[in-house]
């Protein structure tokens, strides 16, 4: 476990001795934080997140309220903290890696279902472009969202169905794109690269720690559903 | 005027000061402002102020052993900071007597 991930745990753990006021006062600013947080450099923010926490576990042992101890206007104070962070650009090409890595891995998965064997690199790449810019929006919506009461249910709604509208908008303009670029994979090259995700998948089942394995249990599913479905084509 | 308006400037000399002292973390710190008189001041406002300190070289910090979690960020003084201390001290005695004379 990297170190990031540790002082994440930890946060986790030692946010429970926090009452239920002031954990709500505190865990409103950390997903504020976080969200914000978007290219910046992230064991920083972590850093600086689990030292407010401990404060503020102490203010509770002496029986000050979070709110007391750090303030009126929490959203100020984090946009404060934030604008001393560097910004991380290593963390952030790492995400522009996996975004691509995700698409083509969704397109070679395609190819196999489908017996395929050509690959369109404009696609990978324009779906890559909606899948980041999605990611964009959910952070900046939830941004927005926080040390506000106007929360609602129909607003989020709302949000995805203009999220996934313009998802399928982004592909039907792909098709029209002027310029397209079509490799040839051959149907083993694909199966070569399931299989190698597939052994990495399960590989990383049983590193991850028990709380997160149920988020790896979906993909992990899913691509030996693909793989299944695969087969069962290719025999 | 509001006094907050007026504390900005100093707050980051103060906050110097006491790390001089001895070193400290974060509640540690802003009880102790408190207990120095500045009643108002809150943990949001010294936070950017000790990552402020500690960016430019005023402060460094170590991580001790904590009963609170893991283990703990403490700042101390450099020797940039302690000049900046000096520096600190020199211009409010200058400032205050100035203001004073004003005031009488």
């Amino acid at each position: 476990m990297n170190s990031t991930k540790l002082v994440i745990q930890q946060n986790n753990e030692l946010r429970e001795e926090l009452n239920e006021e002031n954990k709500a006062y505190y865990e409103e600013m950390l997903v504020y934080m976080r969200v914000r947080s978007w290219l910046k450099d992230e064991e920083k923010v972590e850093e600086v997140l689990m030292q407010v926490l401990q404060d503020m576990v102490s203010a509770q042992e002496e029986s000050i309220p979070a709110e007391k101890y750090f303030g009126k206007n929490p959203q100020t104070y984090a946009n404060q903290i934030l604008s001393n962070l560097e910004r991380n650009w290593v963390d952030h090409l790492q995400l522009v890696f996996s975004i691509v890595g995700f698409t083509l891995v969704l397109s070679i998965l395609n190819n196999i279902i489908t017996m395929a064997t050509g690959l369109n690199l404009v696609t990978v790449l324009s779906r890559s472009f909606l899948i980041y810019v999605a990611v964009f929006a959910v952070f900046k919506w939830i941004e927005m969202d926080s040390f506000t009461n106007t929360s609602s249910k129909w607003k989020d709604f709302l949000f995805m169905v203009i999220i996934l509208s313009v998802f399928v908008l982004g592909m039907i303009v792909e098709t029209m794109l002027p310029y397209q670029l079509f490799i040839n994979i051959p149907i083993t090259v694909s199966w070569g690269i399931l299989i190698l995700c597939l052994i990495g998948a399960i590989w990383k089942f049983f590193v991850l720690s028990k709380e997160e394995r149920k988020a790896w249990v979906f993909p992990l599913l899913f691509l030996v559903g693909a793989s299944c479905i695969g087969l069962i084509n290719y025999l | 005027m509001k006094k907050t308006q007026l504390l900005k400037g100093v707050l980051e000399g103060c906050v110097l000061l006491i790390i001089k002292e001895k070193e400290v973390y974060g509640y540690e710190l802003v009880q102790q402002l408190k207990k120095s008189g500045f009643e108002e001041i809150v943990g949001g406002t010294v936070y950017p102020i000790l990552q402020k300190l500690e960016k430019n070289a005023l402060t460094t910090s170590v991580k001790k052993p904590s009963s609170d979690g893991p283990d703990r960020k403490y700042y101390q003084i450099t020797e940039k900071g302690r000049e900046y201390c000096d520096d600190f001290v020199q211009n409010w005695k200058e400032l205050e007597s100035s203001v004073h004379h004003l005031i009488d």
